[in-house]
């Protein structure tokens, strides 16, 4: 029977779904990316319905693993067997991907973050705290506002002969700025350019501050997709580097390796059908003084799925 | 006279859980003693209400915690500050006595600290108070303090190991219980023993993947447990041993200028983590900065698988402790994660990082 190691990735813009093979954890064998929209419990169901469809069975999941920011809620209504934070996720795919690598470049949908590795473990990694500067949600704004569809945007960058200089330090003031450039008669295309090259210097200024890049660098993170980012980070850089492709799904991807054991038992994945009725009951545990606030996710027969909240632990194994 | 002591209500911002060993110090003055709520979102509101917003996390939080103290009675304010080598500390007495006049509460303030100040400010308030009783309660809120230094240092060391989850949890409260009610000297000497004696009944477990990790950073953000969102609490239920900095009875200790001497013969640990901080910083500028790049170095040397470095945003010191910190992390080979922190500061982001901080450790000593 054929069987499969499944990791999600559940992030602020886009949910994203691997089935790696159970033989040969290096095979993708599907590889689904969603726009969540905020919800993402119900675009991991339809990315499950979208399994379903494809003749995948519950039975053939030997394990499941969840990383990203809904990944502890996600995980635990689901019964994820590992939920793993976005940095490991990312450094596991990256490792497999290509076992010499020494930094990998991941922008996200509000995360942007680099992670130094030097054979093949992690040594150091950042991400940005406070400001979500040049991250993708902002690169999706602008090309709303400028009427360009986002698959689009990057080569608008490369087009440009020349380019503008944008302040990039606050997205806010960067729009304003850009705005401030058209009215005096910048194309779209020295725009967009520009966006590019200050996004660059952002993320090498803030997040990679102090951190020596060294080669072979890898990009990925949905705003890889972005062709004219790539190329000012390069410029920025003085080095090239590479996109794998799987660029967008390779958290979900680090989170299946990641779930990977053979010395596990049986998986606690509760299926790919859809828990029908979800509610959340929210109960005052009284054992002790702390007096925490649970909450408990039940389906229509009221039975328990997970339970959170607890400061001590022992509601949640 | 007696009136007047009976009218008189103090209170003093918290600092984690320190109260239980100060509110002992000026109920044993004769003080009736007003402990402010636990420091709660409102708490954190309220200080960033009447807080410059420039100001940094502790100050809103324990202007906070004044405000609250004073809506139960309180009209007296013990605090700490006006010592030079401090932080902007140094001013939050002043500053707290500006922004509650000006806003209509009335308080008296005391200066709390090691000084004839202190006493002849008590003394006043108090005037058929004998040295020996004001010595006594010194001496015997230093012991609370370490009362509860050894609650805290138990808590942390056997929650990664607990069998049954959730048993430290309640042998903490019950031990904390405890400490708030035990009386007379020789009985809270020897009231630490008795919180590692109980720690050493807790079952245990064996934990194959536990990794240790040095938690250190700008005093008040390292006892606090509300700022950082219960750092302490998840690094422990990620199976990590935290071994905690110097605690307050440490720093009360230190600043008897007196022990000084004995420094070339029995050095504190304060002055070895001076030494080993110099060829770093050669300088005190204030709060913990020195403290914190010693301090990583003697968890470096001391076997200690990381550092965690919490500071609120803002904080001068720690700043550029935090810019110092990559170079001794290269140096002394200790990874080391600085970590932020203001009331806007996310819970998830936290956790975030602090858990990829622990995988990294863990995934270098088992070389995979």
């Amino acid at each position: 029977m054929r069987s499969h190691y499944l990791g999600i990735d559940i992030g602020s813009v886009s949910t994203n779904l691997v089935l790696l093979d159970g033989d040969d954890p290096s095979i993708i064998r599907e590889s689904i990316y969603l726009r969540n929209s905020g919800q993402p419990l119900s675009s991991v169901y339809d990315a499950f319905q979208t399994l379903l469809a494809r003749g995948y069975r519950n039975e053939e999941i030997l394990a499941v693993g969840t990383t990203g920011s809904a990944r502890d809620f996600v995980g635990k209504i689901i019964g994820a067997d590992v939920i793993k934070n976005e940095i490991t996720a990312h450094a596991v795919a990256a490792i497999s991907e290509r076992p010499d690598v020494r930094t990998v470049i991941e922008i996200g949908g509000q995360d942007s973050k680099i992670i130094i590795i030097k054979d093949k473990i992690v040594v150091d990694f950042a991400m940005n705290t406070v400001c979500a500067a040049g991250t993708g949600s902002f690169l999706d704004h602008q090309s709303a506002r400028l009427g360009i569809p986002i698959e689009e945007f990057g080569h608008y960058a490369l087009k440009a002969e020349s380019s503008v200089r944008i302040a990039g330090r606050c997205t806010v003031f960067a729009e304003s700025d850009m705005i401030h450039k058209q009215q005096k008669g910048a194309s779209k295309e020295e725009l967009i350019a520009g966006l590019c090259e200050a996004l660059a210097r952002n993320y090498l200024s803030g997040i990679a501050k102090g951190k020596a890049l060294k080669p072979p660098i890898l990009f990925q993170g949905g705003v890889a997709h972005n062709i004219g980012i790539k190329k000012a980070l390069e410029k920025e850089l003085g080095m090239e580097m590479s996109i794998p492709v799987n660029f967008p799904v390779m958290g979900a991807i680090g989170a299946a390796m990641l779930a990977v054991n053979p010395e596990r038992g049986k998986t606690r994945f509760a299926g790919l059908q859809r828990i029908e009725n979800l509610q959340f009951q929210t109960v005052e545990c009284s054992d002790c003084s702390n007096h925490c606030e649970l909450t408990r996710a039940v389906d229509s027969s009221s039975n328990s799925l997970a339970c959170w909240g607890d400061r001590c632990g022992k509601w949640q194994r | 006279m007696s009136l007047d002591k009976m009218s008189r209500r103090i209170t003093f911002p918290h600092a984690g859980d320190y109260h239980l060993a100060i509110g002992h110090l000026f109920r044993k003055l004769g003080y009736e003693v007003i402990i402010a709520p636990k420091t709660s979102q409102r708490a954190l509101d309220l200080g960033e209400k009447f807080a410059p917003e420039q100001a940094c996390l502790p100050f809103k939080l324990t202007l906070g915690n004044l405000i609250e103290a004073i809506e139960e009675g309180a009209n007296v304010v013990a605090m700490v500050g006006g010592r030079t080598g401090m932080c902007r500390l140094a001013f939050y007495s002043e500053l707290y006595k500006k922004i509650l006049t000006e806003n209509g509460f009335e308080v008296e303030f005391v200066p709390l600290k090691l000084k004839k100040e202190f006493w002849l400010a008590v003394k006043n308030h108090l005037p058929e108070l004998k040295p020996a009783t004001f010595l006594l309660a010194l001496i015997e809120m230093l012991l609370k303090m370490r009362g509860l230094e050894a609650i805290r240092s138990g808590y942390l060391d056997h929650h990664p190991r607990e069998a049954s989850p959730g048993a430290c949890h309640r042998l903490v409260q019950q031990m904390k219980v405890e400490l708030q009610e035990v009386e007379g000297f020789w009985e809270i000497l020897g009231f630490p023993k008795k919180v590692r004696r109980e720690f050493k009944k807790i079952p245990l477990r064996e934990n194959p993947d536990l990794i240790t990790v040095g938690y250190l950073g700008e005093f008040f953000m390292t006892i606090d447990q509300f700022g950082t969102h219960r750092i302490e609490e998840y690094l422990g239920a990620l199976g990590v041993r935290v071994v905690p900095a110097d605690g307050f009875s440490d720093f009360f200790i230190g600043s008897f200028k007196l022990l000084k001497v004995f420094d070339r013969f029995l050095p504190t640990h304060k002055h070895q983590v001076h030494k080993l901080a110099k060829p770093f910083l050669n300088l005190v500028i204030g709060g913990h900065a020195v403290e914190s790049i010693g301090q990583s170095i003697w968890f470096a040397k001391n076997g200690i698988d990381g550092v965690i470095h919490v500071y609120p945003f803002g904080c001068m010191p720690e700043i550029v402790a935090t810019s110092i910190l990559p170079t001794v992390s290269e140096a002394h080979e200790i990874p080391i994660l600085s970590l932020c922190f203001d009331e806007q500061t996310g819970e998830a982001g936290i956790r975030t990082r602090v858990e990829a901080f622990v995988d990294m450790i863990r995934r270098k000593k088992a070389g995979y």
